[in-house]
């Protein structure tokens, strides 16, 4: 990550690491003693956790209180109200990521990243008036450590709603992302989370799907965690090109559409139910929910699988793809442009900008998606059989 | 037959199991192989019908050399028949895997010439994920009534969890409906799995602690070994295909998680698959009286309720207008209200509208506030419900209503959501199980209403708070005896 001091935006949230180094928390001191402190400021920082950070530790060091901390690119100012620009400084977010993990512990550290990468357009002031108090002087240590229970404190049920929006997102993305496997051996999951939960969900799937090298690309935040079976990266503000899947992909796409729609029993059949676990939003990019195939060359799909590398050697020619482009330096760190191999802005092609640049809204994906699927008695599975399901 | 077409028959022939959970065992995964298990399991995808999915659920064969009056598999049913192969199973599984469509395996089966032939199957088939494809996800398998006691131990060691279906509540509907299957080949391998299960689990125990040392040796080669089920097992009742009441299932439910220390049991509404004058002639389905045995299921193993309190001879059916916690509560005002800033955790847990998660994050905000109404709401606690039985800082919450048993009945009752579709919408119809004439309790309580509801997770099949399985403490530590006890085996 050698990159990050010269373009620190090229570093994730996910990538938010600390060593050691000069250990003082930021300071804690009351906000009188800076003549210039401006009092309707927002303070506007690139979007990213460090930046988020950073900006804190800007609003130490100013002795001031800003009205609203909120990326620079969804800000709208308000009446009357400044505008500071922070710049990121990774040196500074580390200070204060250290500051939190002292007074706090690592818990309370991971409540705040996790209130912090939420989409909520009041996440920066909730998680600076958090660290305020966190860090005032009057909140013992010991009593830092079980801030987070306070929840009759607004300040910490703030926080708390927003960790927790956070968290059941990560659950969604477990349960709900779905991979392709591409020709080149590379699994791509596309999703779209209404948090940038990929950085912290990437643990999970690095850990479960090991031997298999795959990304996973976020079309709302346009961040793409990828794992090379080594190594994970994130890689910021891409586009991807969907490559060719596998020839027995297809199959197993369809061989999940007709299991899921062979496991309903017809006589329990409750939508609403079904729709209150999975949130609507999410039904674009799970596969169950796609149009049934009417006619599909099962033979010619089965032989062409059996005819493909056992199942154990699968992942090896993945492998060398993702080596291949690896050892191309200049493509390495670029922020635009990251493995040309899955993701390239030069040929990107119509298609593959159609969900990331012109998002279809949600409601006419939804009737698209649910394709009516006539079940063995005949009665409609789908959500589409009736109007009420469309509440 | 294509693998397509194999695999539609066998879902849907799988589809009326309705475990599918894949919680139980916390297992990380390894370098190199594929698969982990997560300790509070995870749903990968829920069918139309509101129930979850989270392992691919598929018969072994639907050939079934049985005739159970109740299966659609049954010998005497005319149907397409087909079998998987081991190694076709094995692949979808690892496909579907990878893709992240489920959590693992869920293998049942129809006895296929034997129960030991049908067992041999499954385990070639979990050979082959486990050792070939190095497949570390989670497996639940289904034992097959009559299968030798060594074929069960083969298979303990490959799957996460097993299942012995114990589908009807009583010897004598066993009898009937099932005539082929013995209550002894069904509870002689759950107690053989209790048994093997615990046995292992403390070995590994020990061997983890390192002090056990033999002869200069130390057995820590045990841990390299599957364990004995890990995840322990469970079972699944039929519901309304035969008689007995509610207060002979709960009785039965908690002696099978004290006697053989089942993990869960579930509850399946009688589906009618088959015309046969030995079953209920009804098309009604009884999926309110099934949403109420799970939450009463749920208060014996997180509330720490006893069956006593819940259901009693003089009412042998849960209401089904009131879930079954509220229920005590009016049954107990005297209790009522407390006072949510001093109550112990025990007596917040019992207040409805409560949950495990809500009275732990009451006992933590308390500490350093005096809490008011505003801030229960913002816990996340169903304070529309709770307020009747709470004051705060000694206001009672239910202002603008008496406090007695009729008032807040009304109050509570709420009929179980069963959405706007398919027959869940249409009314039950009242006196259903006529067809016993013998047991005039039955029928006559048998009005299942249209009906009810807390949250649907509640009745909704998987073990979606299964979290609370730690937070709760013991369930079955927890149970006290209770008289009307059904003919169990006691476990040592
Ligand atoms: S043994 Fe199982 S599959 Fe066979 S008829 Fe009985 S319930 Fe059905």
């Amino acid at each position: 990550m050698h990159a990050s001091e010269s373009n620190p935006r090229t570093r994730s949230t996910g990538q938010f690491r600390l060593d050691g180094a000069s250990a003082e928390p930021p300071a804690t001191g009351s906000v009188t003693g800076n003549p210039l402190a401006l009092d309707n400021v927002a303070y506007l920082h690139d979007g990213t956790l460090e930046g988020l950070f950073s900006a804190v530790f800007e609003a130490y060091v100013r002795h001031e209180q800003p009205t609203d901390i909120a990326p620079e690119r969804r800000f709208r100012p308000r009446l009357g109200q400044s505008e500071l620009r922070i710049a990121t400084n990774t040196d500074h977010a580390k200070r204060v990521r250290r500051g939190i993990i002292a007074k706090g512990g690592n818990a309370t550290f991971r409540a705040v990243v996790r209130a912090a990468v939420s989409d909520d357009p009041s996440c920066g002031i909730v998680v600076f008036r958090f660290i305020r108090q966190l860090m005032s002087p009057s909140v013992t240590k010991r009593d830092a450590a079980r801030l987070r229970s306070r929840l009759a404190d607004p300040i910490v049920a703030d926080l708390h709603r927003l960790e927790h929006l956070t968290l059941s997102e990560e659950e969604n993305m477990r349960q709900f992302v779905r991979f392709v496997h591409w020709d080149n051996g590379i699994w791509f999951a596309r999703c779209n989370p209404a948090q940038s939960v990929v950085p912290l969900v990437m643990g999970y799937f690095v850990d479960r799907f090991n031997d298999q090298p795959f990304i996973i690309y976020d079309e709302n935040h346009r961040l793409a965690g990828v794992w090379d079976t080594t190594r994970t990266r994130f890689v910021r503000d891409v586009d991807v090109v969907e490559q060719d899947a596998a020839p027995d992909d297809a199959l197993y796409q369809e061989a999940w559409k007709r299991f899921y729609d062979a496991t309903s029993i017809d006589a329990r059949y409750h939508p609403e139910l079904r729709d209150h676990f999975i949130p609507v939003r999410l039904w674009r990019n799970l596969t169950e929910f796609k149009p049934r195939r009417t006619e599909f060359d099962y033979d010619g799909a089965l032989h062409r699988a059996s005819d493909g590398l056992p199942q154990s050697d699968r992942g090896k020619s993945a492998d060398a793809a993702l080596h291949d482009s690896e050892n191309r330096p200049d493509l390495r760190y670029s922020e635009k442009r990251a493995y040309d191999a899955l993701c390239s802005a030069e040929d990107r092609t119509d298609d593959a900008l159609r969900y990331s640049e012109k998002r279809a809204d949600d409601a006419r994906l939804y009737s698209e998606c649910s394709t009516p699927v006539p079940s063995h008695t005949g009665m409609k599975l789908s959500s589409a059989a009736g109007p009420s399901c469309q509440k | 037959m294509d693998l397509m077409q194999k695999l539609e028959i066998l879902a849907d022939a799988a589809k009326y199991d309705v475990a599918c959970t894949s919680s139980g065992v916390q297992r990380s995964a390894q370098r190199g192989q594929l698969g982990s298990a997560r300790a509070a399991g995870c749903c990968h995808s829920f069918t139309p019908d509101g129930r979850c999915i989270s392992l691919l659920k598929v018969l072994m064969t639907n050939v079934c050399i049985y005739d159970c009056a109740y299966c659609a598999n049954r010998r005497s049913n005319e149907r397409e028949r087909c079998t998987f192969t081991p190694r076709e199973l094995a692949d979808l599984t690892m496909e579907f895997y990878r893709r992240n469509y489920i959590e693992g395996l869920f293998l049942s089966s129809g006895v296929l010439r034997t129960p030991d032939y049908t067992t041999e199957l499954m385990i070639r088939t979990l050979e082959i994920l486990r050792f070939q494809y190095r497949f570390n996800g989670y497996i639940h398998a289904k034992t097959v009534p009559g299968t030798a006691p060594e074929l069960i131990d083969r298979l303990a060691s490959l799957a996460d969890r097993l299942s012995v279906n114990l589908e009807l509540p009583s010897q004598e509907s066993l009898a009937l409906l099932a005539p082929q299957k013995s209550r002894q080949d069904i509870l002689s391998p759950m107690k053989r799995i209790a048994e093997c299960s615990q046995a292992s689990k403390e070995e590994r125990a020990l061997a983890r602690r390192r002090t056990t040392v033999y002869a200069g040796h130390t057995n820590t080669a045990c841990l390299k070994r599957r364990g004995y089920a890990p995840a322990g097992q469970s079972t699944q009742l039929i519901v309304g295909a035969t008689p007995e009441s509610d207060l002979h299932i709960l009785n039965l439910t908690a002696a099978l998680y004290r006697n053989v220390s089942l993990k869960r049991v579930f509850f399946s509404a009688y589906l009618p698959v088959n015309r046969d004058k030995r079953l209920p002639d009804t098309d009604a389905v009884q999926l309110d009286r099934e949403h109420r045995l799970y939450q009463a299921d749920w208060l014996l193993r997180f509330y720490r309720f006893d069956v006593t309190e819940l259901i009693d001879d003089a009412h042998p059916f849960l209401e089904t207008d009131i879930d079954p916690k509220a229920n005590w509560a009016l049954n107990h005002l005297d209790l009522f209200p407390v006072e949510v800033n001093t109550a112990p955790y025990e007596t917040l847990l019992r207040v409805p509208g409560i949950g495990v998660r809500g009275a732990k994050l009451i006992v933590g905000a308390r500490r350093t506030a005096m809490l008011r109404a505003d801030d229960l709401r913002k816990l996340g606690i169903a304070y529309k419900r709770a307020r009747y039985f709470l004051t705060c800082n000694g206001v009672w919450g239910g202002a603008g209503c008496t406090f007695s048993r009729e008032s807040l009945h009304a109050k509570l009752a709420s009929p179980i959501d069963g959405g706007a579709h398919g027959r869940r919408a249409d009314r039950p119809i009242p006196g259903q199980l006529s067809l016993f004439g013998n047991d005039d309790e039955a029928s006559a309580s048998q009005t299942v209403g249209y009906t009810t509801g807390r949250s649907p997770r509640l009745g909704a099949n998987g073990e979606a708070p299964a979290s609370q399985a730690e937070l709760g403490g013991k369930p079955a530590g927890q149970l006290r005896a209770s008289p009307p006890l059904p003919s169990l085996p006691r476990s040592a």
